[in-house]
């Protein structure tokens, strides 16, 4: 049987007293698209920092195809195919546009590659082309936004884990960001893992989808039956608990 | 008007050595959030390199590497730096990757006696008259301004490695990994920087300023003793607050602005006053961070980080 | 947490525990021990009042503050300047105010005005410096501290500048020094336990929540770094009346790091650790002290080299700060025997 491209088992997470997670399990099949929906605090931001490297796992394992990673540091999960947008974009806002991007590619042992995708990327985002030399922080949300995905595919991810992409950010750029990770998708055959807040964009995106609550896994299910949204509805607000 | 030319020329001397040393120490706290008291015993080993060790005192002491070809010495005296600044990195300051900043500066701090403590074991408490590159001491004479020759070698060599350094920063991939980290470390580690290799360069580079200093500053000052470095470290740390901690052309400014602030309350403070000019200098630096928490040179991006 | 902060003496379980435990020591050795060892021992007395003005700042606020040592120089000034005979102020400090340059008061006198006088310099700096936060604090302090020492070396006509002062009158018992150290601890035991001190201790944690309770964080650190210098300031002058002799460098870098080894080895968030820190410090430098001076066996003397003591001093804080960063305490008070437990309230 194959094994999944990212396997999280049991995963806990704590800052100091607090418990952001506890107990998580969850997987992700290599090329699928999977959502985790949740409200503010629920301890999604924390999930993917915890997979990516940047926060240390109290108890519980991270898989990659099989391989254990918790524990190992961000960049050496990077250099594993992993790669994160962080909440809030986190661009380089006194580096140019340019030297984000360069700075996501040179994990790569090939300059060669490194500049290819450069090349590749400035076509997928001609608005980033435009601005090439300009420093990032003068960019404008969605561009920020643009800029943090491509300078993660930098780094020729096979997993990108994307937290928030719609984060303030008009409906309209929202939907350019979701055509575009459609289309790196479809060129590249990545797998994805997105958190969001509201699921009802998300249906139509993901084939899976996870609801994370209160730092634990509320409910699971493929995108098709959870159509309607009613059951996302119950195990975001925690309805079912209490009827129960 | 000479008067006035000559006070210009010695503050932009002075003003090149606490930018370095600032550029040293602003560098580590751009990227770690450490705060290294130890730079000052950087500057004092790369000194003590010079002369030999184990040897009671003498009046002049024998020189032992600056007995060398100059071509010879800097390289030489720029390695001892560089391998004792990786060595605390490696030591100290990894193991306490992951301690707040006031940590930090507590462990630095310690590392700045125990070398401090060290150079005594070594070299003994009294100070030594170090003779080094006798020939840079003498002046010039020009248009009635007399120049000591040092004093224009130290703006020229600051002059190319704070180019060189820029361009090292603007154009390389280790500047353009170092930016990014100064900015935002965790983030450059998910994108694959690795942590060790950039602390590690930025410790290396901090080595070299620190080198620099102490060879450039050495000739003028002709003595040294266990505490040599410190104040020279200390004015670096008051350029780094004034420039806005984190900011790297803040520190160059603030080197200099603090080398002419210095230069000037020598000539113009009056006389009763003068040995009062130290306690002026640090009194400024209180009421920066209570003022202008980001420095007189705030730069956008490093508000957040004080 | 319930808290009696309005009968703070039936909740003095643990500074009596610490006081009767240090008075255990000094008594013997007020009676029996050679001078050598009552000198010891009366430093660690001292070092007790200093670390203790440290800790309660630095123990309550968790502001890492590198300054204080300067309020104990304040101090230790004070107290040369109230007690030293009257002919050398007069020869030497011509710049003192003739009623000071007149004035010899007691050691007693001298302590209690050395600690109102570095209360108002922490007053006004303190007004400006506890308002920062974290790396900036500990930077402003550490100038502060540059500062106080620029004056005092290069204010000849005041404080003879880095020449000695002499002639000042010493306690001559171990006793007073005793004293003072167990005021301290009874002083920021009851600082800890009083509702500023639970609240400062607790914005630590949480801002927020201690905004949410009313009382101003920036008050509350105010009340703290005044206290702490008080306590400095009185250990300041109780080290002058102990040495009999005052110089501005022992007020400086040098003391200041010995006494944060103290503290940080103790444990930076007990008041047990500040005992523990200050004697097992002590214990370990005058060992390679002794080390140092050397062993005559037969007709060779086996020593090590001088400097060594420092440098072992500060390898072993590296190891404290990396591996047991909350000190050998770990930051716990002393557990309290059970007939004090009944009506103290225990941690």
């Amino acid at each position: 049987m194959r094994k999944p491209h990212l396997e999280v088992r049991d995963l806990h997470v704590s800052y100091g007293q607090i418990a952001a997670l506890r107990g998580v399990s969850l997987h992700v099949e290599r090329g699928e698209t999977v959502c985790i929906v949740g409200p503010n605090g629920a301890g999604k931001s924390t999930l993917l920092a915890a997979i990516a490297g940047g926060v240390a796992a109290g108890q519980g394992a991270v898989l990659l195809g099989g391989d254990p990673v918790a524990g190992l540091a961000p960049e050496a999960i990077a250099r594993r195919g992993v790669s994160l947008v962080p909440e809030g974009r986190q661009i380089f806002s006194t580096l140019t546009v340019t030297e984000n991007l360069r700075l996501g590619g040179f994990l790569h042992s090939n300059p060669g590659t490194a500049r290819w995708l450069l090349n590749d990327l400035m076509d997928v985002f001609p608005s980033l082309k435009a601005r090439a030399s300009y420093p990032a922080g003068r960019l404008s949300g969605g561009e920020q936004q643009m800029l943090a995905i491509a300078r993660a595919i930098m780094t020729g991810p096979e997993l990108i884990l994307i937290d928030e992409p719609s984060l303030g950010l008009a409906p309209k750029i929202v939907d350019q960001v979701y055509a575009i990770l459609a289309e790196i998708k479809a060129r590249r055959g990545v797998t994805l893992l997105i958190n969001e807040q509201s699921s009802t964009r998300i249906l139509k995106h993901a084939d899976r989808i996870y609801v994370l609550r209160g730092g634990q896994i509320q409910l699971e299910g493929r995108a098709e039956e959870l159509a309607d949204g009613e059951a996302i509805k119950r195990a975001y607000f925690g309805f079912d608990r209490e009827s129960a | 008007m000479t008067q006035f030319l000559q006070t210009c020329l010695d503050a932009a001397s002075l003003g090149s050595i606490f930018a370095l040393s600032a550029l040293g120490i602003g560098l580590l706290f751009g990227i770690l959030r450490l705060a290294n008291v130890a730079h000052g015993e950087f500057i004092s080993t790369a000194a003590y390199s010079l002369i030999v060790p184990f040897t009671s005192v003498a009046a002049a002491s024998e020189l032992f590497i600056g007995k060398w070809h100059w071509a010879a010495v800097i390289p030489t005296v720029c390695a001892i730096v560089v391998v004792l600044a990786l060595a605390t990195e490696r030591f100290v300051f990894r193991p306490l990757r992951s301690a707040s900043a006031p940590v930090l500066m507590m462990a630095s701090f310690t590392v700045s006696y125990i070398l401090q403590n060290t150079v005594l074991m070594v070299y003994g408490s009294q100070a030594r008259g170090v003779n080094l590159w006798y020939g840079l001491t003498q002046q010039i004479q020009w248009q009635g301004l007399r120049i000591p020759l040092i004093q224009i070698v130290t703006i020229a060599v600051t002059a190319v490695l704070m180019v060189s350094l820029s361009l090292f920063l603007k154009y390389s991939r280790f500047g353009i990994e170092v930016r990014a980290a100064a900015e935002d470390f965790r983030m450059a580690r998910y994108l694959g920087v690795k942590a060790n290799r950039v602390i590690g360069i930025a410790f290396a580079i901090s080595g070299v300023l620190a080198a620099a200093v102490a060879l450039l500053y050495l000739p003028q000052s002709g003595t040294i003793n266990y505490a040599w470095g410190s104040p020279l470290a200390l004015y670096g740390f008051v350029a780094v607050v004034v420039g806005g901690m984190g900011s790297l052309p803040g520190a160059v400014l603030g080197g200099f602005s603090i080398g002419i602030a210095i230069t000037m309350l020598q000539v113009y403070l009056p006389p009763e006053l003068k040995p009062f000019r130290d306690a002026f200098a640090f009194g400024l630096v209180i009421v920066i961070l209570v003022v202008r928490p980001n420095g007189l040179f705030p730069v956008k991006h490093v508000m957040k980080r004080v | 947490m319930a808290v009696p902060a309005n009968l703070p003496l039936r909740a003095a379980g643990l500074p009596a525990l610490l006081i009767a435990g240090l008075g255990l020591v000094t008594l013997p050795v007020s009676l029996f021990a050679p001078p050598g060892v009552e000198t010891f021992w009366t430093e660690i007395l001292v070092r007790i009042i200093l670390v203790t003005g440290f800790y309660i700042f630095i123990g309550n606020s968790g502001v890492f503050a590198f300054g204080h040592v300067a309020f104990a120089c304040v101090g230790g000034y004070a107290a040369a300047w109230l007690s030293m005979n009257p002919m050398f102020k007069q020869i030497m400090l011509t710049g003192l105010p003739h009623w000071v340059q007149t004035l010899q008061l007691s050691p007693w006198a001298g302590v209690a005005a050395a600690a109102v006088m570095a209360a108002l310099v922490a007053l006004v700096v303190g007004a400006a410096i506890v308002r920062l936060s974290d790396i900036a604090a500990s930077i402003a302090t550490f100038a502060f501290l540059v500062v106080v020492n620029r004056i005092y070396s290069n204010w000849d006509s005041v404080t003879g500048g880095v020449a000695p002062l002499t002639n000042i009158p010493q306690f001559g018992s171990i006793w007073p020094t005793f004293l003072f150290a167990a005021l301290a601890l009874l002083t920021a035991y009851l600082f800890q336990r009083s509702r500023w001190g639970l609240m400062l201790k607790a914005s630590r944690d949480d801002d927020v929540a201690a905004l949410a309770t009313g009382i101003s964080v920036y008050r509350m650190r105010l009340a703290a770094f005044v206290l702490s210098a008080a306590v400095m300031g009185a250990g300041g002058a109780v080290y002058t009346y102990f040495l009999g002799i005052l110089t501005v460098d022992v007020f400086y870098m040098g003391l200041t790091f010995l006494m944060l080894v103290m503290l940080v080895v103790g444990g930076a968030e007990s008041l047990t650790g500040v005992v523990a820190g200050v004697i097992a410090v002590s214990t370990v430098a005058q060992i390679l002290r002794l080390a140092e001076q050397g062993v005559q066996i037969g007709g060779t003397r086996l020593a090590l080299p001088l400097g060594l003591q420092e440098i072992t001093l500060g390898i072993f804080m590296v190891l404290v700060l990396v591996y047991r960063s909350d000190g050998i305490t770990r930051g716990r008070e002393l557990p309290l025997p059970r007939f004090l437990k009944a009506n103290a309230d225990a941690r």
